[in-house]
């Protein structure tokens, strides 16, 4: 079996999951709206609708207008903050983890270690909190409010008149038009956040890594190539470490639930416009067709993200046989 | 070793597992603090007047405008919060509420989770496939965002805030559940239960679930501390049923307006929250190493 059949394959699995979410979505409807037609009948129904992209009205405090104009807004947002934490965890945390597996049992190593079991086990408010005391409110270095400073963008052109703001992301779409101050401030807004979601998924790769990277770094073929007269750099980088990373590239996986629910979390306390903040903010405004619609877009994002990690492992990993 | 009875056995084998348990000494350092939560959630429940408490329920009773945010002091030992709350009193009430609400959450999603997993691969076939689609249904939308649908949906109240976190960590114990019933489904023990004309219930019952059970029990632990910061969680951004509830995450949130002026207000309930997150880990790191075969047996040896 190829690549491409591998492919289909995984999406065909994905079909009856997304199917159930939304059944579960519907119910939810089914249970506030007390809709008198046969379930399935009210089911077909809304799902055409969906699909159709007609969409109703929200309003809340932070956003007034239809549902699906309110997610090409806000969601463009949430996938930069989560690549942007995506690409923090996965770098910072396989230099660190590989750092501590190198040094193991010295005062860095043991400094790492602890340092990542605190931050693993902390609910990730917690952590924010912390960076905001220290980075916001002592240091005062990085602002603590996903929003830019209103000042900043008055008089600016593309950005109110809504067609030459193309993706929605202000950091993009400041660099799209060449104003680097803007784009800066809100490269600077999206740090804290980012960093905040980021931390106790790095200390998790960073605890995984270091435990295989040790038991890999014993193994007899790392002892050959040591033997070899390699360079000890060259050992870590194209032997050691790509055996060792399979173990924290699947807990990766397993980790996108955990990821999304500290989106909603982190993009509510610094008031980040993405997904999750338009969420609690439809909640706490009573919007009940928004907060269903959203919980649809975060179970699509879900399954979309387990496919392309599970794609991308069957890319990199040559133990995976199709 | 013939003259050993039963019971001493027992006894031997409970030491033997404690000594693994504090072979490493942040495992005990994990369970003395966690017996100072349990016991305070005791205290609290069957007789608070021990600690000069009366109403262990509610928070506006602790309101004291005349006191204003007071720095840890020794009238305040932990200082006060936003409308003059004692910290101390308000921290030992919290505590009791989130152990309380988080037990039956930790039992009914290793229960339910159990049960599915091993009906599913027990029998197998068409419904496995119906049963772990529907799992995975569950296990796709992330906690917080079922706790938010659900809440919107039904109605806003711990009841239904337990049962969104029950949902929500059922899938991780059927995916466990279902891995060991593949294993011990096709085990001498259940194919002779079998062939002796029990029921699939009898064997379910008898043979495969304290089988089942005990291997996700190490995991229990870690379940209980996701649970305490998922509460915590979601009280701190704003979804608490009502503002009358002395829980940590929403004593948190009291303070966050006066975070300059007031640091304490917030480092301190966080710091409860932490603590009980981190020695729930550690006993259950503790519990991992002490219920791994290859670890006992090599104690074992040791031993005798």
């Amino acid at each position: 079996m190829s690549l491409s059949h591998y492919i289909i394959k995984r999406l065909i699995i994905a079909v009856p999951t997304l199917i159930g979410i939304t059944l579960f979505i519907f119910l939810l409807y089914y249970i506030i709206g007390g809709l008198h037609s046969n379930f399935l009948v009210a089911y077909g129904s809304w799902l055409s609708s969906l699909f159709s992209g007609k969409s109703q009205i929200v309003n809340t405090n932070v956003y007034k207008g239809s549902i699906s104009s309110a997610i090409a807004l806000f969601l463009p947002n949430t996938l930069m903050l989560s690549i942007f934490a995506a690409v923090l965890i996965w770098f910072i945390g396989t230099y660190l983890g590989v750092f501590s597996a190198r040094h193991k049992d010295s005062a860095a190593d043991l400094t790492i270690k602890a340092a990542s079991f605190y931050l693993y086990a902390a609910p990730i408010f917690i952590v924010a909190i912390v960076l905001i005391i220290l980075f916001g409110v002592y240091l005062k270095i990085l602002p603590f409010s996903g929003e830019i400073n209103p000042l900043l963008m008055v008089g600016i052109a593309w950005f109110s008149d809504g067609i030459s703001y193309p993706t929605h992301i202000l950091l993009i779409d400041a660099l799209i038009h060449g104003n680097f101050v803007i784009a800066w401030n809100a490269f600077l807004s999206l740090i804290l956040p980012a960093l905040s979601l980021a931390l106790a998924f790095i200390a998790g790769v960073i605890i995984m890594l270091r435990n295989s990277m040790i038991s890999v770094l014993n193994q007899n073929f790392i002892t050959g190539a040591r033997g070899k007269g390699l360079s000890e750099r060259y050992i870590v980088r194209r032997h050691a470490l790509r055996n060792a990373i399979f173990q924290p590239a699947t807990f990766f996986a397993y980790t996108i639930s955990g990821l999304l629910s500290g989106e909603v979390v982190i993009e509510t306390i610094f008031n980040y416009p993405g997904m999750g903040y338009f969420l609690t903010q439809s909640l706490i405004n009573n919007q009940l067709v928004a907060v269903l619609d959203s919980v649809l877009i975060f179970g699509i994002i879900f399954v979309s993200a387990t496919i392309l990690l599970d794609i991308f492992y069957a890319v990199i990993d040559p133990r995976v046989r199709f | 070793m013939e003259t050993e009875s039963c019971f001493t056995k027992i006894a031997h084998d409970i030491s033997l597992y404690f000594r693994i348990f504090i072979s490493n000494k942040m495992h005990l350092v994990g369970l003395v603090i966690i017996l100072f939560f349990l016991a305070d959630t005791a205290i609290l429940q069957f007789s608070p007047w021990l600690v000069g408490i009366s109403n262990p329920n509610t928070l506006s009773t602790d309101y004291n405008f005349n006191v204003g945010l007071v720095p840890p002091s020794a009238a305040y030992p932990f200082g006060t919060t936003y409308l003059g709350i004692n910290l101390l009193t308000a921290v030992l009430k919290a505590i009791r509420i989130d152990v309380l609400y988080a037990i039956p959450v930790v039992i009914l999603a290793a229960l339910l989770g159990t049960f599915v997993g091993m009906i599913a691969a027990y029998f197998g076939g068409i419904f496995d496939e119906i049963l772990m689609r529907l799992t995975d249904v569950f296990f796709s939308i992330p906690y917080i965002v079922l706790v938010i649908a659900l809440g919107a949906a039904i109605s806003r109240n711990f009841t239904v805030i337990s049962l969104s976190l029950v949902i929500a960590f059922f899938p991780l114990y059927a995916k466990y559940a279902r891995s060991s019933t593949l294993i011990i489904k096709n085990s001498n023990m259940v194919l002779s239960s079998k062939s002796i004309g029990s029921s699939n219930a009898r064997t379910l019952i008898h043979h495969v679930f304290p089988n089942v059970i005990s291997s996700s029990i190490s995991q229990f632990a870690l379940t209980f501390g996701l649970v305490i910061g998922a509460f915590a969680t979601i009280a701190f951004i704003g979804l608490a049923p009502n503002g009358n509830v002395p829980e940590l995450g929403y004593l948190t949130s009291f303070g966050l307006q006066y975070i300059q002026i007031a640091p304490w207000a917030v480092l301190i309930p966080s710091l409860f929250i932490v603590l009980l997150a981190i020695s729930l880990n550690l006993i259950g790191d503790g519990m991992i190493d002490m219920l791994d075969p290859y670890t006992v047996s090599v104690w074992k040896r040791k031993n005798y």
